[in-house]
């Protein structure tokens, strides 16, 4: 065994990094990033020693020059640099979505109900179907799934964090500033066998859909989204039901195969949906994609939320081009199933 | 980020778009934190790499475009950081040296690794180890385990530290011949190298 050996076996047992520091690192890294303006890091100049007399002349050259332009000019208007066009990206959405969620009002009651529409092309569903979900505040809930055979069913009280379940008054003791909400989250999400951003985005996405979020948290949810690497917005995207909606997601390039899609809409941070993705193009059919038609608290486990349908809507969903893989099967981490712990929804104009 | 794009695109890209530098992250800071916790402690290893991607982001106009991995200058802008706690480095390794026990280890680990008499051999010889390492100039040392734990060739850690190459080949030679004592038996001297354990309380002490 020569010394190199015996050196790389020295502290070679040193664990890395945890989640929280990781998340912690990368929440400080990302604060800079936040401050940074685009193009404020220019590539520094080679043998710039020598360029400088010749620059500071040339500048006060041109000072002179600009000078005189300025007071021969005809024009009494000062002239100003074209404004540059705001570039709208997942992080300048999600961050508007927070700000609305920050001025809404709390709900209030004992269950928080959402009713939704949903196909699951994954399963062999491509007929939408409608599911109404009563998460109970520490009592029992109910399920009612028109794609289960009509069923209805009682749920225990519970909501998805990550690989944990956690009861509704954790859920409003999560943190709600974004860094140390990323780090709670990168900890619930951590070896589910996802990369660890897909699985941070798919818990963010679980809390948000289906889940008496308050508008707090539901702000820090969104920051929080914004701050992960690689979240991409899809131009001029649509859910379920064809409503506009800005479409967030973790591509899968990035971070491996398929993961969840989030449908919102930025002015009012309302939910309006979510999918599973399959496949590395966003526009092929999803394994499952659901469209909340209301949601709301209510005192009983057979009050709908205020503006629930009575029928179901149409399904505009034209997602689906040539070359896509085959849907796979089963329900995104978002999406509740029925006797497990289940999620609720903040709603579309409705306060969480 | 694409996988297999080089670093330079993404620092490239980050000028005009900072959040790509995210990517940087997600790709380094394991590694590098990884290398830090082998010089010290866990809560300035966690603290050291969250401020060198900082600093490199502040940094990243200064980027040699040339360069598509950005392994030696992240080190690099690293080891500019940790020079100010190479003598706690120090102390901590001649630490290790005179009582056999790691002081950077978990304190459960170091517990358990007291308790095996199995490892004994294996104690010694990092006692041994941690006494060279201590008593070896700092930028002797910063070369050798840049080599050894970093897996960098002379090439890039010429890069990381800004020295020349020749100044790499010359300073990993003379840490290598210091090393090479350990390989031989008779530098094994029971005498100097104090095996016995620490109590719990003691191994706690160290970590803290």
């Amino acid at each position: 065994m020569d010394e190199l050996t015996l050196l790389g076996e020295f502290r070679s047992d040193m664990q890395g990094p945890t989640a929280a520091e990781t998340a912690a690192a990368r929440d400080l890294l990302l604060t800079a990033v936040a401050k940074a303006r685009p193009g404020q890091a220019r590539a520094k100049p080679r043998a710039r020693r020598f360029w400088i007399p010749l620059a500071a002349g040339t500048c006060a050259a041109a000072v002179g020059i600009a000078a005189a332009a300025v007071v021969m000019a005809p024009s009494p208007r000062t002239i100003r640099p074209a404004a540059k066009p705001a570039v709208l990206t997942a992080a300048v959405v999600l961050r508007k979505a927070a700000s609305a969620a920050a001025n809404q009002s709390a709900g209030h009651g004992r269950f928080f109900v959402s009713e939704s529409e949903y196909i699951d092309p994954g399963n062999g569903h491509n007929v939408a179907a409608k599911r109404t979900i009563w998460i109970g505040n520490g009592v029992t809930g109910r399920l009612v799934d028109g794609g289960w055979g009509g069923t209805a069913s009682p749920i225990p009280p519970g909501l998805s964090f990550g690989r944990r379940i956690i009861t509704w008054s954790q859920l409003l003791s999560l943190p709600t500033a974004p860094g140390p909400l990323l780090a709670r989250i990168a900890r619930a999400s951590r070896d589910n066998g996802q990369p660890l951003v897909q699985a941070e985005f798919g818990t963010i996405v679980g809390l948000l859909f289906e889940s008496p979020t308050t508008p707090p948290l539901r702000a820090a949810l969104y920051l929080a989204a914004s701050r992960l690497p690689g979240v991409t917005l899809v131009p001029a995207a649509h859910d379920l039901l064809g409503r506009s909606a800005a479409e967030v997601y973790v591509p899968p390039g990035f971070t491996g195969n398929g993961g969840d899609a989030l449908f919102f809409d930025p002015s009012t941070s309302a939910v309006l949906g979510v999918a599973t993705l399959v496949g590395s193009n966003v526009q092929c059919p999803p394994a499952w994609e659901a469209a909340v038609l209301a949601a709301g608290y209510v005192n009983s486990t057979f009050q709908l939320p205020p503006g629930a349908p009575v029928s179901l809507r149409p399904v505009t969903w034209t997602r689906g081009v040539a070359g896509c893989p085959a849907p796979a099967s089963g329900q995104p981490s978002a999406s509740p199933s029925p006797g497990a712990a289940v999620v609720a929804t903040p709603t579309p104009g409705a306060a969480g | 980020m694409s996988p297999g794009q080089p670093d330079a695109e993404l620092i490239a890209r980050s000028r005009s778009e900072p959040a790509a530098f995210a990517g940087v992250f997600d790709r380094h800071h394991a590694e590098l934190y990884r290398y830090l916790r082998r010089r010290v402690d866990s809560g300035l290893a966690a603290d050291l790499a969250a401020e060198t991607f900082v600093v490199a982001f502040a940094r990243r106009g200064a980027y040699r475009a040339d360069t598509h991995d950005a392994r030696p200058w992240l080190y690099g802008i690293a080891h500019n950081l940790l020079r100010n706690h190479l003598r706690a480095e120090r102390r901590q390794l001649a630490a290790y040296a005179r009582h056999g026990v790691d002081p950077l280890a978990d304190a459960d680990a170091a517990v358990a690794f007291s308790m095996a008499d199995s490892r004994a051999d294996s104690a010694a010889v990092n006692a041994k180890l941690a006494q060279i390492l201590a008593v070896m100039a700092d930028r002797d040392r910063e070369v050798l385990l840049l080599f050894a734990w970093a897996d960098m060739s002379y090439a890039e850690i010429g890069l990381a530290l800004e020295i020349p190459v020749g100044t790499v080949r010359s300073r990993l030679h003379r840490a290598r011949r210091q090393l090479r004592a350990l390989v031989s038996p008779e530098s094994l001297n029971a005498e100097s190298l104090n095996a016995e354990s620490l109590t719990y309380k003691e191994t706690q002490a160290w970590t803290n």
